[in-house]
């Protein structure tokens, strides 16, 4: 696990030392961001190149020559602040709450009380399998609730599993 | 314990029995055969026994009656020509000269006729047959469908609500529909359609009771003193329930008036010695005014505005390009083309509005607050006070002149309901003391002035923020009605400048919460607070307030979640007793937790 510090954003709590999610996060969405990436442009791409060798009708190259550079463009920075995105996920298990922050540029906080948690969630993959990482998600009454922990490795994410329902069974209050 | 919510949810993809009973009634040859299960289950594993009830046997009718007289409307209406024909050649009597002549096809049609109905009466029957329920100790469970079958059960401790609802024909019938809401999922945990009116509510003040966590046995010892506790509530209502659809207002007043002077010894088994009093009526006139000047109309009249603008904008730019009159655009796309369905769905909304909101009365009972509403179909729901999770106070832009409210509240099962409006249209003083019965003490010196100044207010005077001025550019115009306010019990956020909205969430029923910032807030200093609730007709969010205080807020309410509720998960508030004990608790932790360096909000 990583324990590098993580800088303090104006919106954290005071005095949280955040845990990173692995390192290896960072390759499963460069893998899934990549993916997504090539199905977007081949879906933008068959047409243009049908339209190159007339099958097809395509608008004229002043349109298509920045579509596509915005796009490519797009696509870079996209995968660029994935490793940025990945280490500015954190969590932090507080006495009676655990938090999770997540976001570069619009940056979110939030916390579960354990005492609200209904159930914890565990899921993996194929790919996150691969890497030996899970997705663990905290639900509450609320379906607003919105704190997943994705990219934990798989004995950390069910150490937090059956600490936090433990906790939550010491603390369960229901809706 | 999982497996049992779960079941609460079972939702088979079968359709409604008798709701499509020709298709059911298709396969059975033999209908009304009364043998229990068939075919598909071994006989020995039934799929009911005797302890299972039956509904009423109309309920089918009342359910699928639509069908019944749909369908032949449909077909007579289709080629009423052909039926006229018909009528005529019967009155020159060709048809009974062609009937002698060759009576075949006529038999065969009229078989066909028959069968039709058989099979549409036995698909009823069937459905009826096979519907059941049973009432145990922790469950309410129904049992329906033919071929495909739906066993539904919802937990009695979890029952949030419980709606009584009659459908015209019903009232006709004097039949009523018991609908069960358990507080996970969202949608209606069970439905028992249809039982006679006071047996239903008989049936719904013992899960109240129950869901209230009293049994029978304890509600008679408490009750000790007064008359028999179950029964008397639901005589009060079957006074009321005994007028019918043909009554006129002034019986049913007299049975609402003597609902207000209850002098009846045991008004409430829940709460013995609680007696039911009226908290809140709708007058038509009041409401028909708060149809018309409500958000319908707002939405109503921006549509006409936008659609004349682009018709006439449209109309003039064809005819200088064209030369062609602009009044055939116009035509072309004016009229039936969109002002029809803009009519159409406007006089939808407007009756949906006004059918909700008719004789519309809150009646505190025991078992909660009980609603009753409906022009056509009427409704009665009991919302008991301890499920409400927030409330909230609105008003429309044309509502300010008016001083007129409208009160939503979240409850866990109710979702985006219309069922979550505890009033649809109320002064200042209903709405008042409808949050007063429906909400926690706010253990503030002055409630009434924040609550009105939560309502109306501006600025920062009273003791709520407001958007902090660096921030202007976000928030032009609301900035200073945008804030929060903590009390020591709940956390009332008000919003909107044109159309204002007061919400008020009790600490411990918050969930969890986020705080949110964008990188431009972030240069300003700001964050938004989303508090999260069960899903519900509104979202509680605190936006662009200043970084340290909604920092500090976010602290407090984590600090509030540690500790224990103030309410038990019950039907009610906490007794006197168990909520000086749990202050004290409340008190300590808070210590510890100031001790952690922890400061709370003052």
């Amino acid at each position: 696990m990583e324990m590098r510090d993580m800088r303090s954003e104006a919106i954290d709590p005071v005095g949280v030392e955040w845990t990173r999610v692995d390192e290896k996060y960072i390759t499963v969405r460069f893998i899934t961001g990549i993916i997504g990436w090539l199905i977007t442009f081949a879906a933008i791409g068959v047409p243009l190149a049908l339209g190159w060798v007339n099958v097809w009708w395509s608008p004229p190259l002043w349109v298509q020559i920045p579509a596509i550079s915005a796009l490519v463009l797009w696509a870079v920075v996209d995968l660029a602040l994935i490793p940025r995105q990945v280490r500015a996920i954190g969590y932090h298990e507080r006495e009676d709450d655990l938090l999770i922050r997540k976001g570069l540029l619009w940056q979110q906080v939030v916390a579960v009380p354990y005492g609200r948690l209904q159930y914890v969630d565990i899921e993996a993959g194929p790919l996150m399998r691969r890497f030996g990482l899970c997705q663990v998600q905290l639900k509450t009454a609320s379906a607003s609730t919105d704190a997943t922990i994705p990219g934990a490795v798989r004995s950390e994410g069910a150490r937090l599993r059956d600490e936090l329902s433990a906790r939550g069974q010491a603390r369960l209050a229901g809706l | 314990m999982r497996e049992a919510d779960d079941d609460a949810h079972v939702q088979h993809p079968a359709p409604e029995p008798g709701q499509q009973p020709a298709a059911e009634g298709a396969a059975p040859a033999q209908p009304a055969e009364p043998t229990g299960p068939t075919g598909s289950e071994p006989p020995t594993e039934k799929w009911f026994d005797e302890s299972w009830t039956k509904v009423h046997p109309l309920s089918p009718f009342v359910r699928g009656w639509l069908t019944i007289v749909g369908i032949p409307a449909i077909i007579f209406g289709y080629n009423w020509e052909l039926w006229a024909d018909i009528w005529q050649a019967w009155r020159s009597g060709e048809l009974t000269a062609g009937l002698e002549q060759n009576p075949t096809p006529y038999l065969i049609g009229a078989g066909v006729f028959m069968l039709l109905v058989v099979l549409v009466f036995g698909g009823y029957v069937l459905s009826w047959w096979f519907t059941r329920y049973q009432v145990t100790d922790e469950h309410v469970m129904v049992k329906s469908g033919i071929f495909v079958r739906q066993h539904r059960q919802a937990r009695i401790d979890r029952v949030q609500a419980v709606d009584l609802r009659q459908p015209l024909l019903a009232r006709i019938t004097r039949l009523a529909e018991l609908r069960f809401e358990v507080a996970e999922g969202d949608g209606t945990a069970a439905t028992l359609a249809f039982l006679k009116k006071d047996q239903a509510e008989e049936l719904r003040t013992e899960i109240m009771d129950r869901a209230a966590g009293r049994s029978p046995a304890s509600d008679a010892e408490t009750a000790a003193g007064h008359s028999a506790g179950p029964s008397s509530p639901v005589d009060a209502e079957g006074a009321d329930g005994a007028a019918p659809i043909g009554a006129d207002t002034s019986g049913d007043h007299a049975a609402e008036n003597a609902d207000r002077g209850v002098v009846a010894p045991a008004a409430s088994p829940v709460r013995p010695g609680v007696q039911d009093r009226v908290i809140a009526q709708v007058p038509v006139g009041r409401l028909i005014g708060s149809v018309l000047v409500g958000a319908g109309t707002i939405i109503f009249l921006v549509l006409l505005a936008s659609w004349g603008l682009a018709i006439g904008g449209i109309g003039f730019a064809v005819s200088f390009f064209t030369g062609d009159d602009a009044s055939e655009v116009w035509g072309a796309f004016g009229g039936v083309t969109f002002l029809l369905p803009l009519a159409i769905a406007a006089v939808f909304s407007y009756y949906n509005e006004f059918s909700s909101g008719f004789r519309f009365t809150a009646t505190m009972t025991g078992a909660g607050l009980r609603l009753k509403y409906g022009l056509l179909e009427t409704n009665t729901q009991t919302v008991p006070t301890g499920r409400v999770q927030a409330i909230q106070i609105q008003q429309p832009m044309l509502w300010r002149p008016f001083g007129w409210f409208k009160v939503v509240v979240t409850v866990a099962g109710y979702g985006l309901d219309s069922r979550s409006t505890l009033l649809p249209v109320g002064r200042r003083e209903d709405v008042m003391t409808m949050a007063a019965e429906m909400f926690p003490d706010l253990q503030i010196p002055n409630p009434e002035e924040m609550f009105i100044e939560g309502l109306t207010g501006t600025g920062v005077q009273r003791g709520f923020t407001e958007v902090p001025a660096r921030a202007r550019i976000f928030d032009p115009l609301v900035r200073r009605r945008r804030g929060f306010f903590a009390t020591p019990a709940a956390l009332m956020i008000r919003d909107g400048r044109l159309s204002r909205r007061l919400t008020m969430v009790p600490h411990e029923r918050i969930q969890s919460s986020s705080l949110h910032q964008g990188p431009f807030a972030r240069m300003t200093r700001i964050a938004t607070l989303h508090l999260h609730l069960p899903s519900g007709p509104f979202q509680a969010r605190i936006k662009n307030q200043d970084l340290q205080a909604v920092k500090d807020l976010f602290e407090f309410e984590a600090g509030q979640a540690a500790v224990a509720r103030r309410m038990t998960d019950r039907n009610q508030w906490m007794l006197p007793e168990e909520l000086r004990e749990f202050e004290k608790m409340v008190e300590q932790v808070q210590e510890e937790h100031n001790d952690d360096a922890r400061a709370p909000l003052s």
